[in-house]
């Protein structure tokens, strides 16, 4: 009963205080539909999505001391008073020679329009960009980022003269209208709108009572919205989904998930070290909470996007994380070792904080799928079997890592707990083959069935058959006894290299084949550390081993 | 099982062993690896040229059959435990033949059928050099056909590839595999080439220099500039829908031009034009400029060197005769013309003719709302003759089957300024390996269900 209460509150606590931040006055502006890359999503989703590419955050901040603004309020001033912003510190630029080519201070990270696109300089490094594009090769990071700045450069210009905004369905057309562009019965309902935005951030600006003003603002938007719906009753009836789209920005259920993992860490490691029997409940408490939300988040996205979220970088992180939580508690309910579900959540844990803290590299907005992906079914078992068995080997990383932390701690006196990780890196290592070979064979079908071929040595399927083929020579000589617990716990942190790069590095590094969907770029210096670091790791974790124990 | 022969026990033991299976699998690895580097350097083709398809990839595959058989030979009289993993093995060996098969006997083509057109030939990947010769400017008849491979093994000036026609004068310098072109005019002492014009249109708003060549002498070349189109060769005016300028060699140094306003049969104008004169067509403001007449001349592709392929890049050949040099571009044209006699040299993809034609009805793309990309396209088609003829709809995910072959949606063109589709991009294929290679997954798919169940058996893994 106690930990039903537990759970209840535990479950509770999150959603009553999303709840509350969304009632704040003022607020309605974030659900106004607009149309934007390809579907309809909340104003809220889009001023998020735009001030990242622009400032690289989610929430703006003059200077350190001042308090930070939501991306919806800075996007609409942008449309309002753009000239106010151009002398602001609002484009992010951080690639070196970018900011060497633009004659810019090396150790400042954020420029005003004027800094950067008012000199000959910018005109220079856009003709270079223009030139690179004709050549049709393949764009280096310089040039990624130039396309970036291009990017910013075009975005705030649009934005500015309200034709990148799309409020209203056209009658006629698949399009939607800009701002600059609404039909003149519909000016005056939009019009009230930027007016209220100006006098609600005037009240807040002067530290007034901002909730008056912020109650007007609302009316007028749901003012446009009902114009907006007799303007074109049919067209305008997303607006459900939109409304949910928001709750799922203000819960932000994954961030709640992963605090919940972090919680099932820190009693889980708690009870381990004091070597309690008691507490395990609660730590299944804080485990299934983070799981329940991880879940949800996971539902939120499928009846957003309409399809498996399985589809790019962030998405699949999110889902092998799932994955991997899901087995360490399968391995765990099997063998009972606690430690295999410290591995697992902290793995778990891990992933989603990597997937939350890079929304550079890791794209968290909802994209339209490429025409090829567009089959639910074939999503559903190919990719989502596949990116599962990262989970599994994942896992298995997580518990070789923890097993060569034993190792290198004392190897004699945790003999018993090495036995067990050993046990797990190896079960997830079978779990993981026994997910990827179907995985492997099925996007074989997938491949035969769409493009008429079952195997054409494309890079991702190439990489995922190399990883496959590393976890099988593992398997086999931890059978014939060529690995013994050291080896194996190695081979499961080493290995995983190679889903790194099948995973990882094929989309970012490589850039090639047929899987261009989910190509992206960034983050080279930080996966080639975390490798790096791994393997570093092994070799002292090794030599420590071979000084102890000379004869083996 | 045992040999009385020492070695022959020993070599046993070797091949059944994981000291053989384990370092076959470790270079299988780090080969298909490489593939893949190579194809992010380069492109597909290269990986698999390099890797996929070498000697290298084909005796580690070797090995590794060999291996996996005789893993398995060892282990007779099989025991129900061994079933599990006699079957994976088996899986293996048969997917891998399965893809040799495909490989071997398959067709793997493409085929770019226009919206309302149709055609039955696929292009394959093969190329083949073919020259045809004429002695009357006319007739032409082939006189070399072979099937050319130059991408592992380039000519060079030292050692040419030998077109063997009559005098053997004939040969292959170069290739260049990633090849960017210009064009470039130049002038020629041959009776059959055809004039060159290079121009310029102009009006208030447009300033805009181009050029025409004959492919051959008298044979009607034609520049379209939207409402009005200039041609340069004799006048022969097929309609009266359009303005039209046309330039017709008249001596060496000089050119007649008639100039038909649309709608209207008789010549707006006539007379002679040198290099450097301006004449007025009385249509829009606009004049033309004659920049550069050269009474003989040929087109030709002038090639860069690049390191690695780009969208604009294609193979190239260079063509020597005598003295003379040419660039020979893939799926392209080269006309050679000497005193006697005239050669046209193709350098191209096999095209394979289906035996059936592919018409194309309709073609859609929907979009995602708002922008430009595509969220799925559908072909409309008509495929086979007589009373074989069958219609059906193509579309991403779902191919289309007929006669042994499967017709997929590959991608599609579409014009560059107002992004509608032109032509519908189909892979046109056809595998005798797939059901072994479905097969073989079948028994290795079964195997390894077997296999985690027996495996589950033990508690701790050792």
């Amino acid at each position: 009963m106690r930990n039903a209460c537990k759970f209840i509150l535990a479950l509770g606590l999150p959603l009553l205080f999303s709840f509350s931040a969304a009632a704040e006055p003022g607020d309605k502006l974030r659900y106004l539909p607009v149309q934007d890359a390809g579907r309809v999503k909340p104003f809220d989703t889009f001023a998020t999505e735009t001030l990242e590419i622009i400032y690289g955050k989610k929430r703006y901040k003059a200077d350190e001391n001042a308090e930070s603004v939501a991306a919806h309020w800075v996007v609409m001033t942008w449309m309002l008073s753009p000239e106010s912003w151009v002398t602001r510190p609002l484009f992010e630029v951080k690639h070196f020679e970018v900011l060497k080519n633009l004659g810019l201070a090396k150790e400042k990270k954020y420029f005003t329009g004027d800094e950067l696109f008012k000199s000959e300089r910018f005109a220079n490094v856009m003709q270079e960009l223009t030139n690179k594009r004709e050549s049709k090769e393949k764009l280096t990071p310089y040039f990624q980022a130039l396309q970036r700045l291009e990017n910013q450069f075009l975005i705030f210009r649009e934005i500015a003269s309200g034709r990148m905004l799309h409020v209203l369905p056209k009658k006629d057309s698949e399009d939607w209208y800009s701002v600059a562009e609404l039909p003149i019965e519909m000016q005056p309902a939009f019009l009230e709108i930027s007016k209220n935005v100006a006098q609600y951030l005037g009240a807040v600006a002067e530290k007034a009572n901002s909730h008056p003003a912020g109650q007007v603002l609302d009316d007028a938007v749901l003012k446009f919205e009902s114009e907006a719906q007799k303007y074109s009753p049919e067209k305008y009836t997303q607006v459900e989904k939109v409304k949910t789209e928001v709750l799922y920005n203000i819960i932000h259920p994954f961030r709640w998930a992963y605090i919940f993992y972090l919680l099932t860490v820190i009693s889980l490691l708690f009870i381990w070290i004091r070597k309690s029997e008691k507490g395990m409940s609660l730590v299944w408490t804080f485990l299934s909470v983070g799981f329940i939300l991880h879940t949800a988040g996971f539902v939120f996205r499928v009846y957003l996007a309409g399809r498996p979220p399985v589809s790019n970088m962030y998405e699949t992180v999110i889902w092998a994380s799932w994955g991997a939580i899901l087995f360490s508690v399968i391995l765990e309910l099997t063998y009972k070792f606690k430690v295999l579900l410290l591995g697992g959540s902290l793995v778990g844990l891990c992933a989603l904080v990597v997937a939350d803290m890079a929304p550079a590299i890791l794209d968290p907005s909802i994209q339209p799928l490429e025409a090829v992906l567009r089959s639910n079914y074939w999503l559903i078992i190919h990719v989502m079997t596949i990116t599962i068995s990262y989970a599994a080997f994942m896992l298995a990383f997580g518990l070789g890592d923890l097993g060569l932390i034993y190792f290198v701690i004392d190897e004699e006196k945790h003999r018993e707990t090495i036995q067990k990780l050993t046990t797990g890196v190896y079960r997830a290592m079978q779990i993981g083959v026994a997910f990827l070979t179907p995985g492997i064979i099925l996007g074989g079908i997938w491949a035969d069935y769409s493009w008429g071929r079952f195997w054409g040595w494309d890079p991702k399927e190439t990489w995922a058959l190399i990883v496959l083929l590393g976890y099988i020579i593992v398997l086999h000589a931890r059978l014939v006894g060529w690995l013994k617990n050291f080896g194996t716990l190695a081979a499961g942190v080493i290995t995983f290299s190679l889903v790194m790069m099948a995973w990882y590095g094929v989309n970012f590094v490589l850039g090639a084949g047929l899987h261009s969907y989910g190509f992206g770029a960034g983050g080279i210096e930080y996966v080639s550390m975390f490798v790096l670091l791994h393997i570093l790791f092994v070799i002292y974790a090794y030599l420590n081993h071979r000084m102890k124990k000379p004869t083996v | 099982m045992r040999f009385e022969n020492k070695a022959l026990q020993k070599f046993w033991r070797f091949s059944t062993s994981f000291q053989l299976g384990i370092p076959i699998l470790i270079v299988l690895t780090i080969l298909i690896a490489t593939g893949t580097i190579i194809e992010s350097r380069l492109d597909a083709y290269a990986a698999r040229r390099y890797i996929y398809e070498s000697w290298m990839m084909y005796v580690t595959m070797g090995l590794l059959i060999f291996n996996l058989t005789i893993v398995m030979v060892d282990r007779l009289p099989w025991q129900t435990k061994h079933y599990p993993f006699i079957f994976v093995h088996i899986g293996i060996i048969t997917m891998i033949l399965g893809g040799f098969v495909t490989q071997k006997f398959g067709i793997d083509g493409s085929v770019s059928v226009p919206i309302k057109g149709k055609n039955n030939f696929v292009s394959l990947p093969q190329t083949d050099l073919v020259v045809y010769a004429t002695f009357d400017g006319d007739r032409y008849t082939k006189i070399f056909d072979r099937e050319v491979d130059f991408f592992k093994s380039a000519p060079s000036e030292r050692n040419p590839y030998q077109i063997q026609v009559r005098d053997n004068k004939i040969q292959v310098i170069d290739y260049v595999p990633y090849a960017r072109l210009t064009k470039k005019i130049r002038a020629t002492e041959s009776a059959q080439a055809g004039a060159s014009v290079r121009f310029q249109l102009m009006n208030a708003n447009v300033k805009q220099v181009e050029s025409i060549t004959q492919i051959r002498k008298s044979k009607t070349a034609k520049f379209n500039f939207g409402p009005a189109q200039v041609f340069l060769g004799d006048v022969k005016r097929e309609s009266a829908d359009k303005n039209e300028i046309y330039l017709t060699p008249a001596a060496d140094q000089q050119l007649r031009y008639t100039i038909f306003h649309k709608d209207q049969k008789n010549p707006y104008k006539t007379g002679a034009i040198k290099i450097g004169d301006v004449i007025a067509t009385g249509w829009m403001g606009l004049e033309l400029r004659l920049l550069d007449y050269l009474p003989r001349a040929t087109e030709e592709w002038d090639v860069v060197r690049s390191e690695a392929p780009t969208p604009i890049t294609t193979a190239a050949l260079q063509i020597r005769r005598g003295s003379d040099t040419h660039w020979l571009v893939l799926n392209d044209i080269l006309k050679i013309f000497s005193e006697a006699e005239a050669y046209l040299i193709t350098y191209q993809n096999r095209r394979l003719d289906l035996g059936f034609p592919i018409l194309l009805k309709t073609f859609k793309v929907s979009r995602y709302e708002g922008i430009q990309k595509a969220m799925a396209y559908e072909s409309e088609v008509q495929v086979g003759t007589g009373d074989q003829i069958q219609d059906g709809l193509i579309s991403m995910n779902e191919p289309l089957k007929y006669s042994g072959y499967t017709i997929y949606q590959a991608s599609f063109q579409e014009d560059e300024v107002t992004h509608e589709p032109t032509a519908s991009v189909f892979s046109v294929n056809f595998d005798p390996g797939r059901w072994i290679k479905y097969f073989g997954a079948l028994i290795l798919s079964t195997g390894i269900v077997w296999l985690f169940y027996q495996k589950r058996k033990r508690k701790i893994a050792l």
